[in-house]
C-alpha cells in the first residue's frame, strides 16, 4: 500500500529514496511513511506508473 | 540478523513551547556524530538474603540524560544552537535580504531532540546546551554540543494485554518509570510488536495512550517503541569556512569590529576555537528519577587561537592583564540576488584578557602566539558578548 502526502512545511524538502517535494505539493510515499512536515492527502493503492519505475510522483493539488 | 547503518539515521529537533514538554521534531539536522545516552545508575541489590553471590538483581537509580552531538556550523543550524545557548531578540529582515537574529547572554529555549537509532527512535525532551565548542576541522566550522535533557522516551513494554477488535487504548508497564508515557505526544506513531498506531491522546495517568479504534492482539510484555520518522531535508547551506572568517582584535569592541571589517585590517589566524559554556544546574531530587529541573547558572567563554608572533604587544598584554576585544565575522553565500547581503555570523567579545600566551621555539618554524583568552564582562559596554546571525530562516522557526 502507498499513500499520497502533502508537503506542509512551507519549503522544498528532499526525501531520501523518494525525491524532492516543493512546498504544498504532494508525493506518493509508502504506507508507513511518517513525517510531521507532511500530511496525508489520500490513502490508496500505488498507480501502475509508480509500480513500474518507482519514480517520484509529484502532483499539484490545485491541478487535480 | 538485522543490521543498521549510522548513515541512515537522523537527528531531528524543534524548540519547545514549555521547557520539558516534548514536541514532535520537524527540523532535520545532519549529524557528524553523537553519543547522547541515558545514564540509568542501576546498582546491585546488596540486601542480605542468604545468598553467597554479590546480588541477584539491580535496583533503580536516579537518571541523567547527557552526551555530545557534533554537527557542522552552517548558517541555518547554528541558529538553533545559539537559540538554545543564548537569548534571542527580535528578528528583522526578510527573504530578500535575509533574516537577522540577535542573540545576547541569557536563557535560551529548550528543545526536543529525536535521534534515530536503527531499531527505534530515541527522543530526549527538555534538552539544554551545557557547552558549545565552535571550532574548525578541515577549514569547516564544526559545533560540538554538550547537552543535558530532562527525560527520554524510546522503548517500553505493554502492561496490559490487547485483546482484538475495537482497541482504543494501551497501557505501558512501569518497569522504567511510573510515568512511562512522558515525552510522547499526540500525533506520534508508536509500534506495538509489528503494528503501528497514531496517538490521539497521552493520558494524564502517566501510563495510558489513546488511538483510533483498531484491532490489536498483543500479550503483556510485547515491545512498544516510538516509530522513527521518515527523513526530510531542506536545502542545506554550506558550513561557514575558516577561509571566510575575519577576526578583528582591538582595544575596544568598536575597534575590533572595525578591524574585522576587511582583510587588510583583520588578524590572520591559523587556528581558532571558541568555547561557550552555560554551567547548567542539573540535579536529581524528589518527584522524578530524571532531573527535576535544569537551570543555566553563570555563563563563561574561552577563546583559543594561534597567530604569528609579530611584536611584543601580546606578551605585554598577557603580563599586564590588558583588556582587548575580539570580533569574529564569518560570511557565507550571498542572499540578495544582487549580492548586497550574504549569510553572516558576527560574534563580539567586548573584554578579553590573556590567561595563556606562549611563544614556543621549534626548529625551522616561525614563532607563534598561542593564546587563550578568558572572556570577561565589560563594565563600560555592560555586556560580555553578543552574536548576530543573518540567514534565510524566519525568526518564527526559532
Amino acid at each position: 500500500m502507498s499513500k499520497i502526502v502533502k508537503n506542509i512545511s512551507g519549503e522544498t524538502l528532499s526525501i531520501p529514496n523518494i525525491g524532492t517535494v516543493e512546498a504544498d505539493k504532494t508525493v506518493t510515499v509508502p504506507d508507513d511513511f511518517s513525517n510531521p512536515n507532511f500530511e496525508v492527502a489520500r490513502v490508496g493503492k500505488p498507480t501502475e506508473e509508480v509500480k513500474e519505475d518507482r519514480a517520484p510522483q509529484i502532483k499539484d493539488d490545485k491541478k487535480r | 540478523m538485522t543490521t543498521y547503518l549510522s548513515d541512515s539515521q537522523y537527528l531531528a529537533i524543534k524548540p519547545e513551547t514549555t521547557a520539558g514538554t516534548a514536541v514532535i521534531p520537524t527540523i532535520f539536522v545532519p549529524l557528524v556524530s553523537e553519543s547522547v545516552k541515558t545514564i540509568v545508575n542501576h546498582t546491585v541489590d546488596r540486601r542480605l538474603k542468604g545468598n553467597t553471590w554479590k546480588g541477584n538483581t539491580l535496583l533503580r537509580g536516579n537518571r541523567m540524560h547527557e552526551g555530545e552531538i557534533v554537527i557542522l556550523g552552517d548558517p541555518t543550524n547554528i541558529g538553533h544552537i545559539l537559540n538554545m545557548l543564548m537569548k534571542k531578540g527580535s528578528t528583522t529582515g526578510d527573504t530578500t535580504d535575509g533574516y537577522v537574529h540577535p542573540f545576547t547572554v541569557g536563557a535560551g529555549d529548550t528543545y526536543t531532540f529525536e535521534i534515530s537509532k536503527g531499531a527505534y527512535a530515541q527522543r530526549y525532551f527538555g534538552v539544554y546546551v551545557e557547552e558549545v565548542t565552535i571550532g574548525f576541522v578541515d577549514g569547516q566550522m564544526q559545533l560540538t554540543l554538550s547537552i543535558k535533557a530532562m527525560g527520554q522516551v524510546s522503548v517500553a513494554q505493554l502492561g496490559v494485554a490487547l485483546t482484538g477488535a475495537g482497541m482504543t487504548t494501551l497501557i505501558l508497564d512501569d518497569n522504567y518509570d511510573n510515568v512511562p508515557n512522558r515525552g510522547l505526544v499526540v500525533g506520534d506513531v508508536i509500534t506495538i510488536g509489528t503494528d503501528d498506531v497514531t496517538l490521539t491522546s497521552v493520558n494524564a495517568d502517566g501510563v495510558t495512550l489513546g488511538f483510533s479504534s483498531t484491532s490489536l492482539t498483543h500479550s503483556i510484555g510485547v515491545a512498544v517503541n516510538l516509530k522513527q520518522l521518515a527523513v526530510s531535508n531542506p536545502s542545506l547551506p554550506d558550513p561557514f569556512y575558516l577561509g571566510n572568517v575575519l577576526v578583528g582584535i582591538g582595544a575596544t569592541a568598536s575597534a575590533a569590529t572595525t578591524a574585522a571589517g576587511s582583510r587588510s585590517t583583520a588578524t590572520a589566524l591559523y587556528d581558532l576555537e571558541i568555547v561557550l559554556k552555560n554551567n547548567l544546574f542539573s540535579e536529581n531530587g524528589s518527584s522524578r528519577f530524571d532531573p527535576v529541573q535544569i537551570i543555566a547558572q553563570t555563563p563563561e567563554a574561552l577563546i583559543t587561537l594561534k597567530q604569528l608572533l609579530s611584536g611584543q604587544e601580546q606578551k605585554t598584554a598577557h603580563l599586564h592583564r590588558t583588556k582587548q576585544a575580539i570580533t569574529i565575522i564569518a560570511s557565507g553565500k550571498n542572499i540578495n540576488p544582487d549580492f548586497s547581503t550574504n549569510e553572516l555570523l558576527t560574534i563580539k567579545f567586548n573584554n578579553v584578557k590573556l590567561i595563556e600566551s606562549d611563544n614556543a621555539l621549534e626548529v625551522g618554524e616561525l614563532i607563534r602566539d598561542e593564546q587563550s583568552f578568558e572572556v570577561l564582562y565589560d563594565d563600560g559596554d555592560a555586556q560580555a558578548m553578543d552574536v548576530s546571525l543573518r540567514n534565510l530562516v524566519a525568526g518564527t522557526v526559532y
